[in-house]
């Protein structure tokens, strides 16, 4: 193992009793499923079992940051069934991939979210939203650069497809939970908010552009369905190609694409790399 | 340049006090302003831990602005990670250090955070005490004080767990040697990794290149029991342990290229900080460290 690869098992260790107990006694990584080299071991269980688990509130304070971007999808999740505890996500294989992988928590966080609260549709399409969100707030890219001329999605949008009135429903969620005396991260946790009457619709997918604002905040608002499909074919670099075979599909021309395109840089929701003017 | 002909080049900084993001409550902890004017001798300059991402805060602009000495100690870089220099962050530490003329740029030499540079992914862990790990961290200091114009010191980290063969002073002997740099020695973090290995405050240290160290930090610690294993938190709170002490009076005696000592005790009022402030005084002085510096 490679002095950063130790490094980021020790990162593991300290966020997952289990997977430090399974080093020590056995060796065995169970949740990459892959057996650590006794030379890596030798120096991954030389400290005191112990001292691995002596900060009681690692996990704590990294769900306390997660739930400022995932507010409301943790509050309903909370809000429908006690189990899992959102501190589950340590033990999950999306969130110890996430640092062999050097990627986002939050995005893993969100994809923990999606998978496992399935069978509660709130969660899951308020998580995917709430992601969404976020990534425009800080900008991740969602497609690697290439040096080919691109059109692409801009840094500051992204799209998303969720159930009907999910919007709506984050919207009325985080009202609810903002009211709360304490903090919503409180009222959330405690289940000291009303939800009861909130609910998701049952028409077609919401199709969403969410955009970041002046202020660093994230956006939301509605395209047509073929707009959608525009914007997520660029959200994942497509080619010019496959760019106009998606404005074809809607009887789109390729003049009428390039002017949508340069009309939606010009918006600053689509950026052009490398292209001849 | 050699390290040695560029020390030279370095400001004797004398005493100062570490600030970071929002560290001081109006009428409850330190003013850096307020120790300055009350107490020159004890705030000459003033070490600011910076994350790019939240920037300076009011109280740091104020003292910059007045154009007092300064350090720039950075809380959010793995400097052996090469991922981690991403074109942003880099560019944005250069303007600030191209802006604001920080005498030199120093911090822990640790894991700031895992995964990318976002708040829910930060912590701090020291570097792997192995031989292989060496180099990488040399490389990472060698980049950061080249895209920089500045000296990069690498601070030896806090922990709980170290992991690797190497004592913590023969990995920094290591690096420094292979960075061709100098190092900003924290004697409280020093003193707890050598309680955690039931070492002697000042083992390793014979042994150690002193003419390396170029800033010493202080700072108050506290002792936690956790299932039968005695824990030290860096909590820089105003009770300074004895080991910590004889660390810095060890080095303060022995250390030619010594050019600043920080007291960590940014978010104690100034009253509580007084006592720990004249002791380092007192020991600065009885060695004659700083004679070149009026605050």
């Amino acid at each position: 193992m490679s002095p950063l690869a130790l490094q980021r098992m020790s990162v593991r260790m300290l966020y997952d009793w289990e997977l430090t107990t399974s080093i020590y006694d056995a060796g065995v990584d169970p949740i990459l499923d892959v057996h650590v080299s006794a030379t890596a071991r030798e120096v991954l269980t030389r400290p005191a079992r112990e001292l691995w688990r002596s900060d009681p509130y690692r996990q704590s304070r990294t769900v306390t940051a997660l739930l400022r971007v995932f507010k409301s999808a943790c509050a309903w999740a909370l809000l429908r069934t006690p189990q899992p505890a959102l501190t589950d996500f340590f033990a999950s294989p999306v969130f110890h991939s996430s640092i062999e992988d050097r990627t986002s928590t939050v995005r893993a966080f969100g994809r923990w979210l999606e998978e496992t609260f399935v069978g509660h549709a709130e969660v899951a399409a308020l998580a995917r939203l709430e992601g969404g969100l976020d990534d425009v707030r800080r900008r991740r890219a969602s497609s690697p650069r290439r040096d080919a001329p691109r059109w692409s999605l801009s840094p500051d949008a992204r799209v998303a497809q969720v159930p009907n009135g999910t919007s709506d429903l984050l919207h009325a969620t985080i009202q609810r939970l903002d009211k709360h005396a304490v903090s919503a991260a409180h009222a959330a946790v405690h289940g000291e908010w009303e939800g009861a009457d909130l609910t998701l619709g049952a028409g077609a997918p919401e199709t969403l552009l969410l955009q970041r604002d002046a202020e660093g905040g994230a956006q939301i608002s509605r395209v047509s369905a073929p707009m959608y499909d525009l914007l997520a074919a660029l959200s994942v670099d497509a080619p010019l190609n496959a760019l106009a075979a998606v404005g074809a599909k809607h009887d789109a021309s390729l003049e009428d694409l390039d002017e949508l395109l340069r009309d939606l840089c010009e918006d600053g929701v689509v950026v052009c790399s490398n292209l001849a003017s | 340049m050699g390290f040695e002909s560029r020390v030279r080049a370095l400001p004797q900084l004398g005493i100062g006090v570490s600030t970071e993001y929002g560290a001081h409550t109006p009428g409850q902890t330190l003013d850096p302003m307020l120790l300055r004017a009350q107490h020159p001798a004890f705030g000459c300059f003033l070490e600011v831990g910076v994350e790019i991402a939240k920037g300076i805060d009011d109280d740091a602009r104020r003292w910059i602005d007045a154009r007092h000495p300064w350090t720039y100690h950075f809380l959010d870089i793995n400097l052996d990670e090469p991922e981690d220099f991403d074109a942003h962050w880099m560019s944005q530490v250069c303007a600030l250090v191209d802006a604001e003329a920080p005498a030199w740029l120093c911090g822990d030499a640790g894991l700031w955070h895992f995964g990318p540079r976002e708040p829910e992914n930060m912590l701090l862990l020291p570097p792997l005490l192995t031989a292989d790990a060496v180099l990488p961290m040399a490389e990472g200091i060698q980049r950061l004080r080249s895209a920089t114009s500045r000296e990069v010191l690498p601070e030896n980290p806090p922990g709980t767990i170290f992991l690797g063969d190497l004592h913590l002073l023969d990995y920094f002997a290591r690096v420094c040697d292979a960075a061709d740099t100098g190092m900003l020695l924290d004697c409280a973090h020093l003193a707890i990794y050598q309680r955690q290995h039931e070492h002697a405050p000042t083992a390793g240290l014979d042994a150690f290149p002193l003419d390396r160290v170029v800033e010493l930090h202080v700072a108050g610690s506290s002792v936690k029991e956790h299932a039968g294993q005695n824990i030290i938190e860096d909590d820089h709170g105003t009770t300074v342990l004895p080991d910590t002490w004889e660390i810095f009076d060890h080095v303060l005696a022995r250390a030619p290229n010594l050019k600043a000592v920080v007291y960590e005790c940014e978010r104690n009022s100034l009253e509580e900080t007084l006592e720990g402030f004249e002791r380092v005084h007192a020991a600065t002085t009885a060695h004659r460290c700083f004679q070149e510096v009026s605050p």
